[in-house]
């Protein structure tokens, strides 16, 4: 059986997972570490203990942000 | 002999001893960054969000440098042009470090960064609904300020002039007449070029300054974050000591009794 794939963006990004993919594991497939940052699926804020119940979907619209230097 | 000490300020239910906040954009790089803060003394320091590189990792991270846990960080929203992108960045944020103070920024138009005043008070009264607490940026006109405050928001942080312009206050009746109706902290944030500019303020009886591009773009950012932290300091005792009154003509320092003879 061939694992489908999806389609979402990624910090305005289209990328290409297989299906299935939480958002622990769609971290550790873009080698970010999940320390410092925060996750916002399709406009709403996901706690980081909701990060392995989240599995991402087709055109899903991911953003991930952390801290810059700002006034 | 009256010994007048200062008090700590106290925005959003929490005491700090410094009333100098730093900003954390435009220096050369974090470690200088670092470096400045320390210079400063300050306890609070403003970040902004944005989207992490998905190609480059090896950037430096501002918390590598800054420590969230020593510093407290105050998340704005620079870069937003109306209430929901506000509010979307600064749910992020909280997620992010779990402070729930922040720095409302909701910009009108990318010359001047003046604030778009209808679209902060939206959002202000949003994010303090949210459990916000939120100090926002907003322009130095008395009756927007107080229509801000009515929001419920935690401070008020008008502008001297345009954010990075070094311009200093412009308008300083205006600021004092803020200062005089706010029964909030009134926090001088944007326009500073210079020390002087911070004492200015502080002698103006503004509870705290916020400086950012004043120290990144000094010639020597460390030594200048020094010269703030003294500057503020100064204004603020100045302030408190409640300066001499201004007088058209002279009036002589030494007695003019028992001269010796001019003749």
């Amino acid at each position: 059986m061939t694992e489908k794939t999806i389609q979402v963006f990624i910090n305005g990004k289209k990328k290409s997972f297989s299906e299935n993919n939480n958002l622990v594991s769609l971290l550790n497939i873009l080698e970010i570490d999940g320390n410092g940052i925060a996750i916002e699926v399709n406009l709403v804020v996901i706690p980081k203990s909701q990060y392995k119940n989240i599995i991402i979907k087709n055109n899903d619209k991911i953003e991930i942000v952390q801290f810059i230097g700002g006034g | 002999m009256e010994r007048i000490s200062d008090i700590k300020i106290k925005i959003a239910e929490k005491e700090f001893s410094s009333r100098l906040i730093i900003g954390t954009g435009k220096f050369e790089n974090y470690e200088l960054n670092k470096l400045a803060l320390e210079a400063s003394e300050a306890e609070i320091v403003t970040v902004a969000i944005r989207r992490v590189n998905l190609t480059d990792k090896s950037l430096p991270k501002l918390t590598d440098f800054i420590n969230p846990k020593k510093y407290t960080f105050l998340p704005n929203t620079a870069g937003c042009f109306n209430a929901n992108e506000a509010v979307r960045t600064l749910r992020l944020a909280k997620d992010l470090g779990g402070w729930n103070m922040v720095k409302l920024e909701v910009l009108s138009d990318e010359k001047t960064l003046y604030p778009n005043m209808i679209e902060t008070i939206n959002a202000s009264e949003k994010l303090v609904e949210d459990g916000f607490k939120v100090l926002a940026y907003c322009n130095d006109d008395p009756v927007l300020c107080k229509i801000l405050e009515e929001t419920g928001c935690s401070a008020i942080m008008p502008l001297g002039s345009p954010i990075g312009s070094g311009l200093g206050i412009l308008n300083p009746l205006n600021i004092k007449l803020i200062i005089e109706q706010s029964n909030l902290p009134v926090i001088l944030d944007a326009g500073l070029g210079t020390a002087s500019d911070a004492s200015f303020a502080m002698e103006l009886g503004c509870d705290a300054v916020l400086a950012n591009s004043a120290i990144a773009e000094a010639k020597y950012p460390i030594l200048m974050a020094e010269s703030f932290k003294n500057a503020v300091i100064a204004g603020r005792q100045s302030f408190l000591a409640k300066r001499m009154k201004k007088k058209v003509y002279a009036s002589s320092t030494s007695p003019l009794q028992n001269l010796i003879s001019r003749s």
